[in-house]
């Protein structure tokens, strides 16, 4: 502003100089005379020194004071269309009015709810209508209705309610000397109300019996729902401090942190336990509720003489109080809605989800029962949103950030609420198409706090990604992440834990060399202090360095991630940073290394979950796997033998991670060739896998590829062909018809499909595998070798030796580039050359190559059993062709005598085999 | 006012409004606690409530704002806003012609709606300020809103010494003659 510099201009030369000059140079300096006197009267008010300053904003505080509502609104006054009858009461955060109206002809009386506080700013005003709608429409017979709400222009903000004739909940239920199961009946009927509104997104924040009323005719009345936060914070506060019975505030309510359905749960708790035991209940405290009936309770209070009431409370009662009124919210119900479940389970004699898992409980409520049916969708999205809410917790959101994860919790909640399909269906929407329904939406959301977006859209994709939707998921997170540095910065912790997730995503779609950029820039702006989420960051990079197989880098990026955890001292994070670093270690072929790891993180499970926890089994299922790649299937396969027994008692049935040791049994089972086995394995998991995941997930993939090569290797190829080409579609589906990605599938249906009979058409989808390794942006040089290893078995099996020939060159010529291939091509690339020259009748050729073979595969302890035993009967073969009987009787003898103790041996073993048993045809020279 | 984060005007805009949502719900919280702790008419402590949150919310790392200056920008502004609603409150009762019996005394009634109309010019005036000077408005609120010293407002705002003087200087003779009209 032009004129405030020139004030200032002015007025800042005019004091540097003497009071006597200053008159004369405004004179000179200011022709404006009205700009001279407003800096004439700034002198004055600079040399009477700061009396409006003097003690600050405090003073101004003081001296404005508070006010009273009631004393400034007598009867009589009026309220929008209201004409105030008599105050009913007064709270800390308003006063409630008995007041009037004529509507439609007839005199309306109402309760009216005056807020002490005027809404003054639009915003605040915008806020207030929104929650007010969303009041208006929570309709249910058990909830005293909002009629109508407003601010009046000069700012004071009301609500008129139904004014319910009924005595507090307790109060009926002592003078009608209710006995237990009326009592019960009655607080379920207050929890369906309570359900209804938590479903319709709004939470009651301030049960206590003088809100819950029963009417003359027994039917229960909530009063005041979502009131308190219509109110705002600062009042809300004030009712805590000032106005109502802190005993029935949550911990989480008292503290300032996060509002749920969970604190409604807790207010819950206390009004039942008062309900049936006379006493208020303290959360935390251990005691068993039936314990604290004392005896000298008043008449009517307790449902009926004491040791009936104790009796009837021990077992299921007491345990369902407890879970309502557990001091942490994600121990709770997640919802009023399943305490009500709860107790009426109980009432049926069914088992209650409160008491501690015990099978022995279990099995004696299950005896003669049927398994519960399909949840309902609103039990189902409640569910959820539960398991959301913990997340949140864990998260360890911030108190101050209550605000933002609320508005989370809304959203999800209008997410799940749209999710209800708009045709019958059968079962609960599936949560994949939930979360992309809410991404879009989040998405379309342009006035989103940017923050409570980014967080929500972080969650909303590891939901995505941990469904096997990983290419949504990536176009959803690189949206997330670009929005993010761009509203928030690019060092924000939540731009950051975008970036994680983004990463995570590029890594699991195979773009490794995106990921690794990504990590790397996020560890360089991750800031000192967030250690928490600096080690997460280094175990990623220890995970990406693993699939990048830089080993040297996974090592050290994990053995750092796995330092910052221990010094943070945290349980979870050390747990979490153990296994992380006991897959690198397996990936990286340390197995002594994965086995002391695995072993400190078995010991601390069950330090702290004891022997017969499932994350006890999941350990017990990694160290299966170091054991069987050490070799040691006996070890192996007791180890996922004390994984399975564990899953039996721990897990619910069908559970994701039976399915995940199930995998590990197969392996087991795999390696000792007891196909028949790992195939029931291989199937029983992928039937677990599909109804936990649905058919899209990386999972049921790997589950069904296990199948089809369980099939391929039984030599059931009808089979094999149906399994591997569902396998190849999906991987279709989810990589795109030419992906490198999808070849190894693709390679395996033509195997498959060649020994059904169609060779050529086999051999082209081999081929076209091989077309796509070879055309990746960095090919997997020893993969291509591999394919190229199927093409040479298909010209042998035919009989169309010299075929294989051109495809031996290639692989010869690959392992010379790879330089250092792994162990899988010790004595392998001569054994196969070896066998296309015996069929060629090449013996002499042959034998040295063999030799080669045969040697490089006695060193190697661990070789395929199946590779010896060719081997061996290959040179038993062309010895004998040379000539050299003796020793191809040696051979012979060697090579019968394993296949013999071989497990499942394949046809072409056999065959060849059978071939030497033969009486020996004498070939020429 | 520094901001470091890159992008558009408009979700810088909206980020900071949801950062200063936050404080001040979170001063509105501790404000009313401290008032229902003490009898009703007595002080409320406006600059120790401001260095508590500081303190609370800078031992909790969460604190987005990165550095004490941003912090300490939103927190006299969630005062600057608590005063003037306050003083509307109180203006708005009195409007309502009802106002017969109240927990004042007459003199301090006077002195109660003085204090209201004398808070919201000065609102007024303080947006004045603020559109032709942003910094020396910003100044004269750390000082008078959240209670910091001179010394502190330097500091605060990495800025000499000496201007933060005379931005003082200027905005209180300012303020005081728009008041006065």
């Amino acid at each position: 502003m032009q004129t405030l510099q020139s004030l200032r201009e002015l007025f800042e030369a005019t004091i540097e100089l003497p009071a006597a000059a200053r008159a004369a140079f405004l004179e000179g300096h200011c022709p404006d005379a009205a700009l001279r006197e407003r800096v004439e009267r700034m002198l004055i008010a600079d040399l009477g020194g700061d009396a409006l300053f003097t003690g600050g904003a405090r003073v101004a505080v003081d001296a404005i004071g508070d006010d009273d509502v009631a004393a400034a609104l007598p009867p009589g006054s009026h309220i929008g269309p209201f004409e105030l009858v008599a105050v009913l009461g007064e709270g800390g955060s308003s006063t409630v009015f008995q007041a009037r109206r004529a509507f439609e002809g007839v005199e309306q009386q109402v309760a009216l709810k005056v807020l002490r506080r005027g809404l003054y700013s639009p915003e605040a005003q915008r806020q207030f209508r929104r929650e007010r709608q969303a009041l208006a429409q929570l309709r249910h017979p058990g909830i005293a209705r909002l009629i109508e709400g407003g601010v009046t222009p000069d700012g004071l903000a009301y609500i008129a309610l139904d004014l319910v004739d009924g005595k507090p909940i307790v109060e009926y239920a002592r003078e009608r000397r209710l006995d237990l199961r009326a009592r019960l009946a009655l607080f379920v009927q207050v929890c369906r109300a309570v359900e209804a509104a938590h479903r319709a997104l709004i939470v009651h924040r301030d049960l206590k019996p003088s809100n819950v009323l029963v009417t003359e005719d027994g039917q229960v009345k909530l009063l005041d729902f979502g009131i308190a936060k219509l109110l705002d914070s600062d009042d809300e506060t004030r009712t805590g401090m000032a106005a109502f019975t802190p005993a029935y505030a949550a911990p989480e309510q008292r503290f300032g942190g996060l509002v749920t359905t969970a604190t409604d749960v807790y207010a819950l708790g206390i009004l039942l336990g008062e309900l049936v035991t006379g006493q208020r209940l303290t959360g935390g405290s251990g005691r068993t509720p039936s314990s604290q009936i004392t005896g000298h309770e008043g008449p009517g209070v307790l449902p009926a003489p004491p040791p009936l009431t104790r009796r009837a409370l021990r077992g299921d009662l007491d345990n369902i109080l407890l879970k309502a009124i557990e001091l942490e919210p994600e121990r709770r119900y997640a919802s009023a809605g399943a305490l009500a479940d709860d107790i009426e389970r109980m009432r049926e004699g069914r088992p209650v989800a409160a008491h501690p898992p015990s099978r022995l409980y279990r099995a004696g409520k299950f005896a003669g029962r049927h398994r519960v049916g399909i949840a309902a969708t609103a039990t189902f999205a409640l569910g959820i949103l539960a398991a959301l809410g913990v997340a949140l917790w864990q998260g360890h959101i911030a108190r101050h950030e209550a605000t933002r994860a609320n508005a989370m919790r809304d959203f999800m909640f209008s997410a799940f609420a749209e999710a209800e399909p708009s045709v019958p269906r059968e079962g609960p929407p599936r949560i994949t198409e939930v979360v992309a329904q809410a991404i879009t939406k989040v998405r379309a959301d342009a006035g989103m706090n940017p923050e409570v977006r980014t967080e929500l859209l972080t969650q909303l994709g590891a939901v995505l990604r941990a469904r096997g939707r990983i290419a949504d998921a990536q176009q959803a997170m690189q949206w997330n992440y670009d929005q993010a540095r761009r509203d928030l910065g690019s060092s924000d912790p939540l731009t950051l834990a975008a970036g994680r997730e983004l990463a995570r995503c590029l890594m699991l779609s195979g773009d490794y060399g995106g990921s690794r950029q990504l990590v790397d820039a996020l560890i360089a702006k991750v800031p000192a202090a967030k250690p928490a989420m600096h080690a997460q960051l280094l175990l990623d990079s220890a995970e990406l360095a693993t699939k990048q197989r830089d080993e040297v880098r996974a090592v050290r990026d994990g053995d750092d991630g796995l330092r910052l955890a221990r010094a943070s001292g945290d349980d979870d994070q050390i747990a979490y940073a153990l296994s992380t670093m006991g897959n690198v270690q397996l990936s990286a072929n340390d197995l002594a290394g994965a086995a002391r790891t695995y072993q400190e993180l078995l010991e601390r499970h069950e330090r702290r979950h004891g022997t017969q926890h499932v994350k006890v089994a999941t350990v017990h299922a990694a160290l299966s796997r170091v054991w069987r790649r050490a070799g040691d299937l006996d070890a192996a396969e007791r180890e996922i033998h004390a994984a399975l027994d564990i899953d039996a008692g721990a897990l619910p049935k069908d559970d994701w991670r039976h399915a995940n040791h199930l995998n590990a049994l197969t392996m087991v089972l795999r390696a000792k060739r007891e196909y028949a086995g790992a195939l029931d394995a291989a199937q029983e998991s992928l039937r677990i896998d599909r109804i936990a995941f649905g058919n899209e997930h990386p999972e049921v993939a790997n589950d069904l590829r296990n199948v089809g090569m369980l099939h391929a290797a039984l030599e059931n190829y009808p089979a094999a062909v149906a399994t591997t080409r569902e396998t190849l579609d999906l991987a279709v589906a989810r990589y795109g018809p030419e992906n490198p990605e999808t070849a190894f599938d693709r390679a395996n249906y033509g195997v498959a499909l060649a020994h059904s009979g169609e060779w050529s058409a086999g051999e082209a989808e081999v081929r076209h595998a091989i077309a796509l390794l070879e055309g990746a942006q960095k090919p997997d040089l020893e993969e291509v070798a591999s394919t190229y290893e199927k093409l040479v078995r298909l010209a042998l099996d035919q009989g169309k030796a010299g075929a294989a020939l051109p495809s031996l060159d290639r692989i010869d010529a690959l392992l010379i580039r790879i330089g250092k291939p792994g162990m899988y091509w010790d004595g392998r690339s001569q054994l196969l050359r070896g066998a296309t020259l015996g069929a060629l009748n090449d013996s002499q050729q042959a034998l040295p190559l063999l030799r080669d073979a045969d040697a490089a595969l006695r060193k190697f302890k661990d070789a395929d059993p199946q590779l010896r035993i060719e081997t061996s009967l290959l040179l038993a073969k062309a010895a004998q062709a040379t000539g050299d009987s003796a020793a191809a009787k040696t051979y012979a003898d060697d090579g019968l005598a394993r296949l013999a103790a071989l497990r499942n041996p394949p046809q072409s073993l056999l065959r060849l085999g059978a071939e030497l048993q033969a009486p020996a045809t004498p070939e020429k020279p | 006012m520094s901001d470091t984060r890159d992008g558009s005007e408009q979700s810088a805009a909206q980020s900071t409004d949801a950062l200063f949502a936050d404080v001040y719900a979170q001063l509105k919280v501790m404000a009313a606690r401290q008032l229902a702790r003490t009898p009703r008419g007595s002080t409320l402590e406006t600059t120790a409530l401001v260095h508590e949150l500081y303190l609370r919310m800078s031992a909790h790392q969460e604190l987005h704002f990165g550095h004490r200056a941003r912090f300490f920008g939103y927190a006299a502004r969630a005062m600057r806003h608590l005063l003037a609603d306050r003083a509307r409150d109180r203006l708005r009762l009195r409007a309502g012609g009802e106002w017969q019996r109240i927990t004042l005394t007459g003199s301090d009634e006077q002195l109660a709606i003085d204090s209201a109309e004398q808070a919201i010019a000065l609102d007024a005036a303080l947006q004045r300020l603020e559109a032709g000077d942003a910094r020396a408005a910003r100044v004269i609120e750390l000082y008078y809103f959240a209670g910091l010293t001179a010394e502190q407002i330097a500091e605060t705002l990495d800025l000499a010494r000496s201007t933060i003087d005379r931005d003082c200087r200027f905005a209180r003779a300012f303020l005081q003659t728009e008041l006065g009209d």
